[in-house]
């Protein structure tokens, strides 16, 4: 619970940090889709590359990215066997009853996980390289021709960056009440999956009422700061796109290119 | 001129019993008043019914004589600035700058003028160094200091401290106490602050005691908090330093009440060298 890797901004300048949020966002939905429409292992290899030199670009330890993906190793482990065993194929290595274990299924296991890993490393690229305000006025300005259909796009970012800034002060509550309830003898980490369960519903309750409270009181402020106030709001940071986010933007280009090029002749011979 | 005016307000939250009854409170422009008072006096009530977070059943409020009513609470709104109890509730950014940026925003203020604005308002608070600075990573006090620059980037004519100071350490608290003082002398605002420390109070001009709904008493800070048996009926306590002077009286050293913990060391000196 106190540690809440994934989604948290880490501060260096680097490359990738100077980007426009909006090219980096754009870069994770392009690249996002060219994983889950890739087929062949040369397309995640592409993927898996580009990302490495992105990552090396942006200055962060790389034990950042290992807790993220530690963090769905579970998930990914068990996804993983499930495709093992159940994976219908030809070449059979190993079978029992109507579990199978195929060349297929191995190949195909091995190409989930991969997906899946990649998936979180972008994400995380995006998280830890760029501030929850400058995403979400990256989101903001992608999203602004939904107000010509009344849309409110700003409302909408607000309550996201909000939700951003309360995670770190939700993990800590969190974290006290945990402790101020084992102060008084609940067992929160033992017994099977149910019983911790429900030792967990008193934590989720106190927790809830606390964020209550945090809501009205941040309410109260923002209105006191003139939320609403005016219908012409101004903003503060300004996106600008500069000769870095064009680079990116080619390199964007790139991938798609050859996701496409992998698709029209797979037997491309490399 | 009188920045805030209370005119006999009354208010009382659904439940029960009036938490605010028939106050009259002035405070004129420049002035830095404290309202004292225990919880539940009513104290914090007064604070929310200055700008249209609450609105009084009975009684009017005025702010620099103009009335507060519906229509015109957002245009008051942008001269009354409350800086409020948690530290943790008032921020809506990750990130300094970008907090102390929302009101501005709100209000529609251009950016150059913004940053400007922010530039002073951290300078006022001595934050300078934490532009950039995750609001997760700093103290209570830090972040209290912030969100004073996100509301003196308003630029209130009347900053109200809703019990600001009482979530903190001792150091946030001074660190709170010295921001208030030098947002008066920079930007010449109005204060109300509001307090359970008496200790807070006597840097004020006047100083209010709210009971049960009413202002008990009212005078100067120093006049007020020298009565052990008054403050002692709205279950208020003497500030420290008095209470040890006296008690350094009662055994025999001849020391006047001191006020501060400077005054107190020069009383002591003072009575040993005579």
């Amino acid at each position: 619970m106190k540690d809440v890797s994934f989604g948290q901004y880490y501060p260096v300048k680097s490359f990738v940090h100077s980007l426009d949020p909006r090219v980096k966002i754009l870069f994770l939905i392009v690249f996002i889709t060219v994983i889950f429409v890739a087929k062949e292992f040369l397309a995640l290899g592409i993927c898996a590359a580009v990302l490495l030199i992105a990552t090396l670009f942006s200055r962060i330890p790389l034990t950042k990215f290992l807790r993220a993906v530690r963090g769905i190793l579970f998930l990914v482990l068990f996804t993983a066997t499930l495709n093992l065993i159940f994976y219908p194929g030809e070449t059979v290595y190993w079978s029992w009853k109507f579990l199978q274990i195929t060349k297929e299924g191995i190949l195909f296991s091995a190409f989930l996980v991969i997906r899946l890993v990649l998936l979180v490393l972008c994400s995380s690229l995006l998280t830890y390289t760029t501030t929850p305000v400058a995403l979400t006025d990256g989101i903001e300005s992608i999203l602004t021709p939904l107000t010509w259909i009344r849309f409110p796009v700003h409302a909408l970012t607000l309550v996201m960056s909000i939700a951003l800034r309360f995670i770190p002060k939700l993990s800590e509550d969190a974290g006290t009440i945990m402790n101020a309830q084992r102060a008084r003898g609940a067992k929160l980490d033992e017994g099977g999956p149910v019983s911790r369960i429900k030792a967990f519903v008193p934590v989720l309750i106190a927790l809830l009422i606390s964020s209550f409270r945090l809501a009205e009181e941040l309410g109260d402020a923002m209105e006191a700061r003139c939320y609403g106030c005016s219908k012409k709001r101004t903003k503060y940071k300004k996106l600008k796109i500069g000769w870095r986010d064009i680079l990116a933007f080619l390199v964007i280009a790139g991938l798609i290119a050859s996701a496409v090029l992998l698709r029209v002749f797979p037997q491309f011979p490399f | 001129m009188k920045a805030l005016e209370y005119k006999n307000v009354s208010f009382g939250y659904r439940d029960d019993s009036l938490a605010v009854k028939c106050v009259n409170l002035s405070v004129e422009e420049g002035e830095f008043v404290a309202v004292l008072g225990q919880n539940g006096s009513g104290k914090s009530t007064l604070a929310r019914l200055s700008n249209g977070l609450l609105w009084a059943d009975e009684g009017s409020v005025y702010v620099f004589d103009r009335l507060l009513t519906q229509k015109n609470e957002r245009e008051i709104r942008r001269d009354v600035g409350i800086v409020f109890q948690n530290p943790d509730s008032q921020a809506v950014a990750s990130i300094v700058e970008d907090d102390i940026a929302f009101g501005p925003e709100n209000v529609g203020i251009p950016r150059e003028e913004m940053r400007e604005r922010i530039d002073r308002a951290l300078k006022a608070v001595d934050m300078e160094k934490y532009r950039g600075a995750m609001l997760s990573r700093l103290s209570g006090g830090q972040k209290q200091r912030v969100a004073v620059a996100g509301i003196l980037a308003l630029r209130p004519r009347i900053m109200i401290f809703d019990e600001s100071t009482a979530m903190l350490d001792p150091r946030g608290r001074r660190e709170i106490m010295d921001v208030i003082l030098k947002s008066r002398e920079e930007f010449g605002v109005t204060v109300l602050m509001i307090t359970h420390f008496m200790e807070e109070a006597l840097l004020a001009d006047r100083a209010v005691i709210m009971h049960e709904g009413k202002i008990a008493a009212e005078g100067k800070p120093r006049e007020i908090l020298k009565d052990a048996d008054e403050l002692q009926k709205y279950r208020l306590a003497l500030p420290k330093t008095v209470e040890i002077s006296r008690k350094l009286r009662a055994g025999g050293l001849n020391v006047g009440d001191a006020f501060t913990a400077e005054e107190l060391t020069g009383e002591i000196l003072r009575a040993y060298r005579s």
